[in-house]
């Protein structure tokens, strides 16, 4: 009964945890903090990596840097010390891809640190420019007097339209170097950065502009020739934008023998054009404003290398442009973006746009003739916020981005032959296989095992009692069944008990011996006595050895339910009939 | 093996052992819980590392927080309060500090700013995520804040790790974020437009009457994952400094979320913190044990 408790409850205990571990079953990861990550307050630091710590260390320098280096760069230009403007023009632009990849890393390409490193950006250009300028000026400045001292007109023209072009260039960049102001101000007073030499800089900038300008309007008068100049010059509109026309038409006066003549056309004293002047002397030419800088550009005209026009100018103003993305489809792992760019209402051609997703640049691709663009971009599994963006650069037309876009790249689903599935991974296969060879193996040496073991008899088997001074077994024969005595034998006259099926003939001996000795030593209260009580009241030194044997044995069959060996059988046999011998020889 | 002249067989006897290791474990598990802060929670979210420290710096459990002992020699910690606290707490509370004791409070619920303004205090709490460049796991929850003038539980404190925290308005800055922090106002964890860079103050001081009220924006920052990660956050330390900052240590139990548990758990650790009903569980359980064993001879 208690046998059949306790197996209840093992399969039972067994039974449950089956059940435990099969609603896991399905899980190939019972526990991982990563799936306990987050809880309503806080996130859970065992599913997260460790980052580096000194993010604000290296920014705040970057920062620092990029507001104060312009202080020195403007000075040294200023100061005419252009190798060390140089150099603090190359550190400029170090801190400033250094502050850029901060920004993507740190995914704040929306924020007003980005709007300050696009500042940043601006003001490289601008100084960069107010640095070639400036001393394009110098040299200008010693060519005028080698040139006047040769009396080359001619030259001492061309080198003061260019002067004049890069006056008004070096106004243009000082107007864009105030337009930085806030922003690089503003950060500066947020980051706690000392602006004074900033501040300094656009000082010193106006200084430039303006000495550059004083010495224009001192050596103007002397422009060799304009008054008599045989070449007139007309630009119209004066103010434009982006894809406006600008024409510039004229006439040569002295046209000899109604023989046309060729013109040269420079825009910002860069040669732009030759044209050829008809039988009149009139030449035209219309220029489509696109890549030209927002600002003032200078234009004439030289005959012959020696007859320059008059320095006439256009400007071109800044206006918005607009970039519109249509939804982006996902298409096998690949993100087909397409969209417009335009100014108003024309589009913008040849221009670079930038595909970004989380703001990283993942793109560029340049506009068609009609505006429009389309961008095919792999990207990995995942949830990303992309957007078009315009930067503006060398066109007249200031930054746009367009509307952003959630897009979900799916995970690809595994093609087929490719499944990496349990039936067709190999490793998996393997340990499978092994594991049912090795079942397999276990199960066969269990049954094998089982099949030779010795069963003991469950009833008592009659076994001849063997007469004194029987012969022992000889090698190779077959070993004797457990000796018996014979009144267990069958026709011994003894009734079978109720426990005879279950322990054998063992209680049946256990009570004739208990009786047997009970009687020899007058204890009392016999039926009450355990084998063990048996053993320690037997006090005949004759017998107790092989009571307490007996005892012993008796324990482990019909107690703890063991099957004894064959030798431990007979062993017990032997001590009973000793005992019985010894107690029943007396009576006898 | 045998007992009273019965033999238990060996089959037995492992069966009984596993079925009380199952009821042992199965207790085990009923007394745990995985409620946020609970101090009976021993996950990564509970905050049973740090009970742990405050029972070793003797630190005692107070659940009427009306009728707070000390005389300007003890400290009040409070982690994550409950919100709705009736006047008479906050009176106490009041009362306590006035008596030259120190309170830290530490909570990212503006719903905690009536506890606040009921104690006294001009600091308020501000919902808000904020997110910073500068954060210790690669999490833009994961704060870290630096201290900010000279206060005895900043002092020698190098960081603060914060879990997604709240921030302060009001009192004497004692750690702040870096200037690369920015409140997430729509939720993306990315610094947008609208979204400005700015210092925020996250663990703050103020002097009420003779006391000092400390408020930290993210009671998160005590939890058993921030006090033992690896490496180390800094927030052992800071939570070292709170215990050991006055001779007396109580620690809020009443109408703090570190004393949720579940039903089951509750019993059990009833038993287990009160005295009186441990020694009363412990007397009924000899006495069954005494009444099985007498029986069981008597049958015999």
């Amino acid at each position: 009964m208690r046998r059949k408790a306790v197996l209840a409850a093992g399969v039972a205990l067994g039974i449950l945890c089956l059940v435990l571990a099969g609603m896991q079953a399905g899980s190939p990861l019972l526990y991982s903090p990563a799936s306990d990550a987050r809880a309503r307050d806080h996130v859970n630091p065992l599913a997260l990596r460790t980052a580096a710590q000194d993010k604000s260390s290296r920014y705040v320098p970057l920062v620092a840097d990029i507001i104060q280096t312009p202080g020195s760069l403007v000075f040294n230009i200023k100061l005419k010390d252009f190798a060390s403007a140089s150099q603090d023009l190359q550190e400029y632009r170090n801190s400033l891809r250094n502050l850029d990849t901060l920004v993507i890393q740190m995914d704040m390409t929306e924020s007003e640190l980005a709007e300050f490193k696009r500042a940043g950006q601006e003001n490289y250009r601008i100084l960069a420019e107010l640095l070639n300028g400036t001393e394009r000026w110098d040299e200008l400045r010693t060519l005028e007097v080698r040139f006047r001292e040769s009396g080359d007109t001619g030259m001492v023209t061309s080198i003061t339209y260019e002067g004049e072009t890069l006056k008004r260039k070096m106004q243009d960049l000082y107007r864009d170097y105030l337009e930085q102001d806030d922003v690089i101000l503003s950060t500066g007073e947020r980051f706690e950065i000392d602006t004074a030499s900033y501040e300094a800089s656009t000082v010193d900038f106006r200084e430039i502009v303006n000495g550059i300008s004083s010495e224009m309007e001192g050596g103007g008068e002397e422009i060799a020739g304009l008054d008599e100049s045989t070449i007139s010059l007309e630009v119209s509109p004066g103010r434009v934008s982006y894809g406006d026309t600008v024409r510039m038409e004229g006439r040569v006066e002295d046209v000899v023998d109604g023989s046309p003549g060729e013109v040269v056309l420079f825009i910002d004293s860069a040669k732009k054009v030759t044209l050829r002047s008809g039988q009149d002397g009139y030449f035209s030419y219309g220029h489509l404003v696109e890549r030209d800088r927002a600002g003032t550009h200078t234009v004439f005209v030289v005959r012959d290398g020696s007859l320059f026009s008059t320095l006439e100018s256009f400007t071109v103003d800044a206006v918005p442009s607009e970039l519109l993305l249509g939804p982006p489809r996902v298409l096998d792992g690949k993100v087909l973006c397409q969209g417009t760019l335009s100014a108003g209402t024309r589009p913008v051609r040849a221009a670079p746009v930038e595909i970004a997703a989380d703001g990283k640049r993942l793109a560029t691709v340049q506009t068609g003739d009609d505006g429009t663009f389309t961008a095919e971009v792999r990207m990995a599994p995942g949830a990303y916020r992309l957007r078009a963006e315009f930067q503006g650069e060398g066109f007249p037309l200031l930054r746009s981005e367009s509307e952003p876009y959630e897009v979900v790249v799916p995970v690809p689903p595994p093609a087929s032959g490719e499944e990496e599935g349990f039936t067709v991974d190999p490793l998996s296969l393997l340990v499978v296989c092994g594991f049912l060879c090795l079942s397999g193996i276990g199960g066969f040496y269990y049954l094998r095992h089982r099949k030779h073991r010795i069963r003991l008899p469950r009833a008592a088997t009659p076994v001849p009692e063997s007469p004194p001074g029987e012969t022992p077994v000889s090698a190779g024969e077959q070993a004797p069944a457990p000796q018996v005595p014979a009144e267990l034998a069958p026709g011994s006259g003894l009734p079978p008990t109720a426990t005879d099926g279950l322990e054998g003939p063992w209680p049946h001996l256990f009570r004739r011996l208990r009786s047997a000795v009970s009687k020899a030593a007058s204890l009392r209260y016999p039926h009450s006595l355990t084998p063990r009580e048996l053993c320690a009241l037997c006090g005949d030194a004759r017998i107790r050895e092989f009571v307490c044997r007996f005892a012993s044995g008796y324990e482990k069959v019909v107690y703890a339910g063991m099957r004894l060996r064959r030798e431990e059988e007979e062993c017990m046999v032997q001590a009973y009939r000793t005992v019985l011998g010894v107690l029943e020889g007396e009576d006898h | 093996m045998s007992w009273r002249g019965r033999t238990i067989s060996r089959a037995t006897l492992i069966a009984g052992g596993f079925i009380v290791l199952g009821v042992v474990l199965a207790l085990f598990h009923l007394s745990a819980t995985t409620a946020d802060y609970s101090r009976y929670n021993i996950e990564w979210n509970g905050t049973s590392v740090l009970f742990d420290m405050i029972d070793e710096a003797g630190g005692t459990m107070v659940t009427d927080l009306s009728l707070l002992p000390g005389q300007g020699d003890a400290m009040l910690l409070l982690i994550a309060p409950e919100p709705g606290l009736p006047p008479d707490v906050m009176e106490g509370i009041r009362d306590f500090l006035s008596r030259g004791n120190c309170v830290v409070i530490a909570s990212e619920s503006e719903e905690d700013n009536d506890l606040l303004r009921g104690a006294g205090s001009s600091i308020r709490i501000r919902d808000a995520s904020i997110v910073s460049v500068d954060r210790f796991f690669d999490d833009p929850s994961s704060v870290i804040a630096f201290p900010a003038g000279d206060d005895p539980l900043s002092t020698g404190i190098p960081r603060l790790v914060l879990n997604d925290p709240s921030y302060l308005d009001g009192g004497d800055p004692v750690f702040t974020t870096s200037l690369l922090s920015f409140a997430d106002t729509d939720g993306d964890l990315h610094l947008g437009r609208g979204e400005a860079l700015e210092r925020f103050t996250v663990v703050s001081r103020e002097s009420i009457g003779n006391g000092t009220l400390y408020v930290v924006s993210d009671p998160s920052a005590f939890i058993n994952g921030m006090l033992t990660a690896n490496p180390p956050t800094g927030n052992r330390d800071f939570a070292a400094r709170i215990l050991s900052h006055r001779p007396v240590l109580l620690a809020g139990q009443g109408y703090s979320r570190t004393a949720a548990a579940g039903p089951l758990s509750h019993v059990i650790n009833l038993v287990r913190n009160e005295t009186s009903i441990e020694m009363a569980a412990i007397t009924t359980l000899m006495l069954s044990l005494a009444l099985f064993l007498a029986f069981g001879r008597r049958r015999a």
